[in-house]
């Protein structure tokens, strides 16, 4: 980002873009619709009302916190494809705190955050160890670990934690004093969006100005050169996976305390998978990341919008939805995977 | 130095005036290379000369920026390793392309499976390897998984692979390296079976043993160029080695005599094992002492590669000690070893000397970035690492570099210079240089030989590893010979003799010790 110009960075997402609203048009014109009323509702009718622009902000919050706790693993050269079961686990957890515990709304809403940030650790550290000192494949054990946790979540609130009366598997309602303040009238935006775009600089400058993320971004860049830097990889790697899971903790947290209010089973419709997109959208840059996360959720409330407004079904605004990011994230992704390829082309005798 | 002996036999291949050039390294530079049928060929250089670079060309793996390739007298262009193959031309890779979780016939069949229907004919590609095997003399197990066998069972599953496929040329490069010696001579043997049936093949070493043995005739490579094509029957090792090393590029350092003082770095019967688990180090002893430059020479493959990691930290040794400045390191980190005073120009600069994607500021900091000045506790100190990495670059005259651009901007020359630079930044009492001036330009070349006598002179201990005969006679004090894992000779530097160090690198000599 800081070595080639702005304007270089910019053009080639956003010929992306061009590209794929007009393969989209295509699409919609051969279905016999116009595609501009399509095109309208899509990426404009969010910003039509207050309303409808602070459903932006509120589903921005998860997609911006995933793309975090992904891009974190990324730069040290994991993949950490568990973000969805650490933030099931982070999100019960807060909600733990919210219901069962007493206290000062500031005290209570600490303490969930904190304790959601620490079971997502906890949960991400797990794959982390066995990448560091057996070789097991982060990538397989993250996603067979969240099943257990979806599961396990799931389980628990038709099980121990369910609220009496429930009709659904929930938990209980935390405490109204832990809600998490809002500061829009009469919408559901809530702080929690101030606390994601903090830990994206937090993040930047963890990166970018410590010792820690330096390591970080040479383990991810090349483990050889920084073991022979005197970097300790499985060490790095670790704190990576446990930043991480800390991020996805937080995730499920500030859902719950700003939205949810209680536990829901089933609550994310794959905020963790969604991070993977907005990651690599932002090419792995915590500061891109906000605004890739903003880009992702003006699409999601657009196909909302146009699923009710136009005579277009809601399958082929997904199928749009899902063009618009695969053009716009395979340039990212083929940045990212000609970086990583230079490292190991480097081998050649 | 071409000889012509009378055209016993056509010529299969016929490669002219090929060039290559990487980034930064001309690896071909006008190389030539022809192959008889039904002869051995044995393709023989220093490392770097260019010779797997040239038979890479040739099975299509690279494409050539200038020449010419004739088979049977028409000219072909190989763009990919499956043309070679169509054309009958096959390679066995030092690093096997094997699957270790199917079977030596599945790994065969590979890509030209037999079906019966639909399926997958698992009892014919068994039988089929089974012939093979039994056609070639080639012992397998056809139903054996690869990552239940040896080493040397997967080499000649490589070449069963390559026979399946109907070549009448076969490529093998460096095939010795990693096989115990019996199963080096059954190649052998294999081979000599193979050239009865029509084929040719090409035997890319530095074993010059090896090639004495084993072939018909001889290529030498030196620096990507052509030096000369010999009989096997009419040289002699002294003869190859000399056309491998070439006596007319003889670099002299000035340089005063070592003052040497104190004992820096001490190997005690020092013992590593290679990744395949072979030992590659068998047990070495030798200091160096503060204000001198002690240099190993040797043959690449000889343990040079693994004694320096397991020196450096990189690899663990299994048996002896290693001291600096008196202290245990042989368990000691990468990290610890730095902190004791060690530095290290490795072997490989781009795996493991540099991040390419990376800036070059934070190229230059690596090893000493979370120490004051670079870094205060956990913080970094942005604004002086910038001005760490512009003195660096200006002080080693490293042009067209800034700090924020990616190292890999930069010549092959230029990013080593940069390594020299960081590894010699923070005064370190012992250096150990690995192959400093491998593909950099003379005037390069020169400025690092400069500055390691500078350094020498100024107190530091230097360890030299080169592959480069007149690099290590030129700059060491002192000298090692390293062959198959030992130091096998010992010379002081102003007595040895290029044809000395040579005889004890192939290891044809009686390990001489002269007065050190």
């Amino acid at each position: 980002m800081r070595q080639r110009g702005l304007v270089a960075e910019v053009i080639p997402p956003v010929l992306s873009l061009v590209a794929a609203l007009a393969l989209s048009g295509l699409i919609i014109a051969a279905l016999g619709s116009s595609p501009l009323p399509v095109y309208k509702a899509l990426l404009l009718s969010p910003f039509e009302s207050l309303a409808t622009f602070s459903e932006v902000l509120v589903r921005m919050v998860p997609l911006l916190l995933s793309g975090l706790a992904v891009a974190v693993a990324f730069r040290s050269g994991v993949f950490n494809l568990g973000v969805e079961g650490q933030l099931y686990l982070g999100a019960l957890a807060a909600a733990w705190v919210g219901f069962a515990l007493a206290g000062p709304g500031i005290v209570l809403i600490l303490a969930a955050l904190l304790f959601g940030a620490l079971v997502g650790a906890v949960y991400a550290f797990l794959p982390g160890l066995l990448r560091a000192y057996s070789g097991a494949s982060e990538i397989v054990t993250t996603i067979m670990l969240n099943y257990v946790a979806i599961n396990l979540t799931t389980y628990l609130v038709t099980g121990p934690f369910r609220a009496p009366n429930a009709a659904t598997a929930d938990s209980e309602p935390i405490a109204a004093t832990a809600h998490l303040a809002r500061f829009l009238p009469e919408s559901r935006a809530h702080v929690g969006l101030f606390i994601a775009l903090a830990l994206a600089v937090g993040l930047y400058i963890l990166l970018y100005q410590t010792t820690i993320g330096y390591e970080v971004r040479m383990t991810g860049a090349n483990p050889r050169f920084a073991e022979y830097g005197g970097i300790s990889v499985r060490r790095t790697v670790l704190i990576a996976m446990l930043l991480s899971g800390v991020l996805a903790g937080l995730l499920g947290a500030i859902e719950v305390l700003g939205v949810q209010y209680r536990f829901r089973s089933g609550f994310s419709p794959g905020y963790g998978f969604d991070g993977i997109t907005v990651a690599l959208l932002a090419r792995v840059e915590p500061l891109a990341i906000p605004f890739a996360a903003f880009l992702f959720a003006v699409l999601r409330a657009g196909a909302s919008i146009a699923a009710v407004d136009t005579e277009v079904s809601r399958e082929v605004v997904d199928v749009l939805q899902a063009i618009i990011i695969l053009f716009v994230t395979a340039e990212g992704l083929w940045s990212f995977v000609r970086r990583r390829h230079v490292v190991t082309a480097g081998q050649r005798g | 130095m071409e000889e012509q002996h009378g055209a016993d036999a056509a010529p299969v291949v016929v490669m002219r005036g090929i060039t290559k050039e990487f980034p930064g390294v001309i690896a071909n530079q006008d190389a030539q290379f022809d192959l008889r049928e039904g002869e051995v060929h044995a393709l023989v250089g220093e490392n770097g000369a260019g010779k797997s670079t040239l038979m890479k060309i040739l099975f299509g793996l690279y494409t050539p920026d200038a020449g010419s390739i004739t088979m049977g007298g028409s000219t072909v262009r190989i763009d990919s390793p499956q043309t070679a193959i169509d054309l009958g031309i096959g390679m066995v890779h030092q690093h096997f392309m094997l699957i270790p979780s199917l079977t030596v016939a599945e790994n065969i069949s590979l890509g030209m499976e037999q079906k019966r229907g639909p399926f997958y004919d698992l009892d014919a590609a068994i039988e089929h390897a089974r012939q093979l095997s039994t056609t070639y003399g080639l012992r397998v197990d056809p139903s054996a998984r690869i990552r239940d066998i040896s080493v040397g069972e997967r080499q000649r599953v490589e070449i069963l692979k390559s026979l399946a496929r109907g070549v009448r040329v076969l490529i093998l490069d460096e095939p010795t390296a990693v096989l115990t010696p019996q199963e080096a001579d059954e190649l052998f043997q294999v081979l000599r079976g193979l050239l009865r049936q029509g084929m040719s093949v090409v035997l890319i070493t530095h074993k010059l043993r090896e090639v004495m043995n084993n072939s018909d005739r001889v290529t030498v490579m030196r620096a990507g160029k052509y030096v000369g094509t010999v009989d096997t029957a009419a040289t002699s090792t002294e003869e190859l080695a000399r056309m491998m090393v070439g006596r007319d590029i003889l670099l002299r350092v000035e340089k005063g005599d070592a003052q040497p003082g104190a004992v820096v770095l001490q190997a005690m019967s020092v013992t590593t094992e290679h990744d395949q688990g072979l030992p590659a180090v068998r047990g070495v002893s030798f200091e160096v002492r503060a204000g001198e430059i002690y240099g190993i020479a040797g043959v690449e493959g000889n343990g040079q590669s693994e004694l320096l990691e397991a020196l450096t930290g990189l690899r663990k040794t299994s048996g002896g000690s290693i001291l600096l400045n008196g202290v245990h390191i042989e368990r000691a980190s990468a990290r610890r070893r730095r902190e004791l005073g060690m530095a290290h120009i490795p072997e490989d600069r781009l795996v493991y000397g540099s991040s390419e994607s990376s800036s070059i500021a934070d190229n230059a900091v690596i090893g000493y970035h979370y120490h004051p000045p670079l870094a205060r506790r956990l913080w970094l100190a942005t604004s002086r690492r910038a001005r760490w990495a512009l003195d660096l670059i200006r002080r080693f005259d490293i042009r067209g570099a800034r700090p924020e651009a990616p190292i890999g901007s930069l010549s092959g020359g230029n990013i080593q210079k940069l390594i020299l630079a960081r590894e010699m930044s923070r005064e370190p009492n012992l250096l150990v240089a690995a192959q400093p001036t491998r593909g950099v330009d003379i005037g390069a070349i020169e400025f690092f030989h400069r500055k390691l006598v500078e350094y020498r002179d100024a107190g530091a201990a230097i360890l030299l590893v080169s592959a480069e005969l007149s690099e290590v006679l030129a700059l060491a004090d002192r000298i090692g010979v390293m062959f198959d894992g030992r130091i096998v000779a010992e010379f002081a530097g102003e007595e040895a003799t290029e044809q000395d160090l040579g005889l004890a690198m192939l290891g044809v000599s009686d390990a001489r010790r002269a007065s050190a």
